[in-house]
């Protein structure tokens, strides 16, 4: 077996849990870039790994939220529009960074993944219910997750290089 | 045997001096991050680019407008974090006519690395377009600001490797 079948094997929750994700600048970027591409009041980025989840980043919230009532759906890889009843959103209220409690009323989430394995997922709340998004929407939230999968692959592969390099010299 | 970091380097050196030192190559985060900017502002073409002392480098593309390599953007325009096309006309001493004479739209959001614009991300168009709304710009802004970080994160990699390749030959 060679060393990229092995690398093949390795189960990705497993592996990001392992190299340590941590929640950073990049993603709390990310997650105000899907804000403003769709308009949504407040957006966040999850990892759910061997079912913890790890908030990694926010935009016009301030961490921790309340797990949101979607976490475990699998989405099919697809723009999930979700509208929220207003006994629902009466119930649920997420903290802005201004201090205000928000009732939000609809959002999108995306599934993320990680050398094709769901690892997580991006959430847009709006205190409306905006309605589906437009094929165009789609293919810019598209656009969003692959620049997010790209980032948590380039810092996952920096941390496991420095890890390497710190190895070396403990040796 | 002593190895430096990218903070020793910034101490003694402009960031813009720093990275050109460390010579980063183009990345695919930053073609990717150019192509989500391109489909936000619905603009064709869109450059993220590094600044040295007089000229620029791409190191990030989306259907690239061919860039003067000599760099003509100077002084306090680049302070802001939002360069729009009628800025050249106000600061005309400090641009290229030749250049943007060609070009109907163009927005630059400044990347900024320890405190100083060290680049930039540009959409552009050669056709008459509306104005870029105000999300759209703070998308952008986003957009630099990741740009920012990542070219950090790079830097600081490849000043780690330099240490490690110098460290090889112990």
């Amino acid at each position: 077996m060679d060393i990229l079948e092995l690398l093949s094997k390795a189960d990705s929750e497993d592996e990001l849990i392992k190299v340590g994700i941590e929640p950073g600048e990049h993603y709390d970027n990310i997650a105000a870039m899907f804000a403003h591409a769709t308009g949504a009041d407040m957006s966040a980025i999850w990892l759910v790994l061997k079912g913890e989840q790890l908030l990694i980043g926010s935009h016009n919230t301030p961490s921790p939220l309340p797990e949101p009532p979607f976490l475990h759906r699998d989405l099919g890889g697809k723009v999930l529009y979700e509208p929220i009843s207003d006994e629902k959103a009466a119930v649920i209220k997420y903290p802005l960074i201004n201090g205000e409690l928000a009732s939000m009323r609809s959002g999108y989430y995306l599934d993320i993944t990680y050398k094709k394995q769901k690892v997580g997922y991006v959430a847009m709340a709006f205190e409306t219910r905006v309605g589906e998004p437009s094929p165009e929407m789609v293919d810019t939230l598209f656009s969003l997750r692959n620049l997010t999968i790209s980032v948590l692959q380039g810092r996952a592969n920096a941390r496991k290089m420095l890890g390497e390099m710190q190895a070396v010299v403990k040796r | 045997m002593t190895s430096i970091t990218l903070d020793d380097m910034l101490a003694v050196a402009t960031p813009q001096d720093v990275l050109e030192k460390i010579e980063l190559t183009n990345s695919p985060v930053l073609d990717q991050l150019a192509r989500s900017c391109a489909k936000v502002t619905k603009r064709p073409h869109v450059n993220i680019v590094l600044y040295s002392a007089d000229e620029v480098y791409t190191i990030g593309s989306y259907n690239p407008v061919c860039m003067r390599m000599k760099r003509t953007l100077y002084g306090p325009i680049l302070q802001k974090p939002i360069v729009e096309l009628s800025d050249f006309v106000l600061q005309s001493t400090h641009s290229d006519p030749q250049t943007i004479a060609q070009m109907k739209s163009f927005t630059m959001a400044t990347i900024k690395v320890a405190g100083e614009t060290v680049g930039g991300i540009s959409v552009h168009d050669y056709q008459e377009c509306s104005t870029l709304t105000e999300s759209q710009k703070d998308f952008l802004i986003q957009a630099a600001q990741l740009a920012a970080c990542v070219i950090e994160t790079k830097a600081r990699l490849k000043t780690t490797l330099m240490n490690a390749f110098s460290l090889s030959n112990f």
